[in-house]
């Protein structure tokens, strides 16, 4: 074994980089020099080249097999790119619809506990104030205008029995349109039957309307069933419905943000 | 050749499976071999290799141009660093891989078509299984370095886009890792005798 010079880390780097053509014009002619006059750095660098070049000699192994994907095995597991926006949003819409029609369900039988069923009785007046807020709950604004058009059309029917129907609806489109939105999907059939229903249907004057059309008018969903016109008119019931929309939200927030990651 | 990629990844965002074929066949290559130096058995390779290009495929849309080379050599390393964690978790001490290694050579390792006397064909071949095996002792972060720029010739730049990495860790890992490989050369006296000789003169 023969003494063999160690160069410090910097000079190597550099005749690393000298190797590659990374060195700065400056740095070059430095090191070239430098080459000229010192044997070691002379030596250290014909070694590194000498194994680079053993590296780059290396001749490459061939795949054993091709990885080329079975286009019918592989159709189901992603959907393309295209479909993110519109499908996601549907889904996340039809998920906020379901939330919110439970919590007014549920909200309405607080509601009637407090103030008496004869209280609620139709406000025509009211109507207008707390639909735009609620309005403008979902993301998608032109859908939201349209669904405000149409329920004011709609709200001076009173159409209790066809509730179910609309909130149902969602679902249904949902797994026509995303069938890979099995969660969400649980979600709206849960919510709108289970709660809403029953205990909205005694009570036909709150406010689903604005509520539940989102969903509808969202998935395309033509009926115009006309949902009663609402009056929440005491202010504590409106603050109610706040923190709802809010919690609503917020649930709807944390679904979208797991389906995006996962 | 760019702009034939750039549609082909078009194509294949917009859920052309056969478009992304293409872009497979072009760096099957490429990723298998990566996989391959960072694995070192051919069975770990290739499982690697195809799970890369199925998670390459899930994850198209989050492509956003520069190189798609860069890209999917990018995720092939991810799941060949995942496949070693579970190996340190779970040590599978695969004897039959090194075996293989040297299997292989003999095909892949021909006479070169210059006229090679037997000694400067024997001393090639007997570099070629000194490199490898000095490869495969390097860390990990060296050693893929090191196949990046001197086995797949990507720039630096690229290279720093694989890793994620900025410039100066390129070029002192590949500088580390070039060494260690040139100290294991010595040990077996495969450095071409002269340099020796000009250093001791």
């Amino acid at each position: 074994m023969t003494t063999q010079p160690q160069l410090n880390e910097h000079d190597l780097e550099l005749l690393s980089a000298y190797l590659d053509g990374q060195l700065s014009a400056d740095e070059r002619r430095t090191i070239e020099r430098r080459l000229g006059d010192e044997a070691e750095l002379r030596q250290a660098y014909e070694e590194l080249r000498a194994t680079v070049q053993a590296l780059r000699d290396l001749e490459p192994l061939r795949p054993p097999r091709s990885f080329t994907l079975d286009p019918s095995q592989v159709a189901a597991q992603r959907p393309p790119a295209a479909r993110l926006g519109w499908g996601r949003l549907l889904q996340v819409a039809g998920v906020f619809a379901g939330v919110l029609i439970a919590a007014i369900g549920v909200l309405n039988v607080l509601g009637s506990m407090g103030a008496g069923a004869p209280s609620m009785a139709v406000q025509p007046t009211a109507a207008p104030a707390s639909e735009p807020m609620l309005a403008a709950v979902p993301t998608e604004p032109p859908t939201v205008a349209t669904e405000a058009r149409e329920s004011a059309q709609y709200q001076t029917e009173t159409a209790t029995p066809q509730r179910g129907d609309t909130a149902a609806a969602p679902s249904t489109h949902d797994n026509g349109a995303e069938p890979g939105a099995p969660q969400a999907l649980a979600t709206v059939v849960v919510s709108p039957e289970a709660i809403a229903r029953p205990e909205v249907a005694p009570q036909p004057t709150i406010a689903p309307p604005a509520i539940s059309s989102p969903g509808t008018v969202d998935l395309a969903q033509p009926t115009p069933f006309a949902e009663p016109a609402t009056p929440a008119s005491s202010p504590d019931v409106t603050l109610l419905i706040i923190v709802v929309v809010v919690a609503a939200l917020a649930g709807g927030g944390v679904l979208l943000w797991r389906r995006v990651r996962g | 050749m760019a702009n034939e990629e750039l549609r082909l990844v078009a194509a294949a965002q917009r859920g052309d499976v056969e478009s992304f074929n293409a872009l497979v066949r072009l760096y099957e290559g490429r990723v298998y071999n990566l996989c391959y130096r960072l694995l070192g058995d051919a069975d770990s390779a290739a499982d690697a290799a195809q799970d890369a290009f199925l998670s390459a495929y899930r994850h198209l849309r989050a492509f956003r141009g520069g190189s798609f080379r860069a890209w999917v050599l990018r995720i092939a390393t991810n799941v060949c660093y995942d496949a070693l964690r579970a190996r340190q978790r779970r040590p599978v001490v695969s004897l039959d891989a090194t075996g293989e290694t040297s299997a292989e050579e003999p095909s892949s390792f021909q006479i070169a078509d210059t006229a090679e006397t037997p000694d400067e064909f024997a001393l090639r071949r007997e570099l070629a299984r000194a490199i490898e095996a000095g490869l495969a002792q390097l860390p990990v972060d060296q050693r893929l370095v090191v196949v990046l720029c001197d086995l797949q010739g990507l720039t630096y730049e690229e290279i720093a886009e694989v890793l994620g990495a900025n410039l100066g860790t390129i070029k002192s890992r590949l500088s580390r890792g070039r060494a260690r490989l040139r100290d294991l050369l010595r040990q077996e006296e495969l450095l071409p005798l002269r340099f020796r000789h000009e250093g001791e003169a």
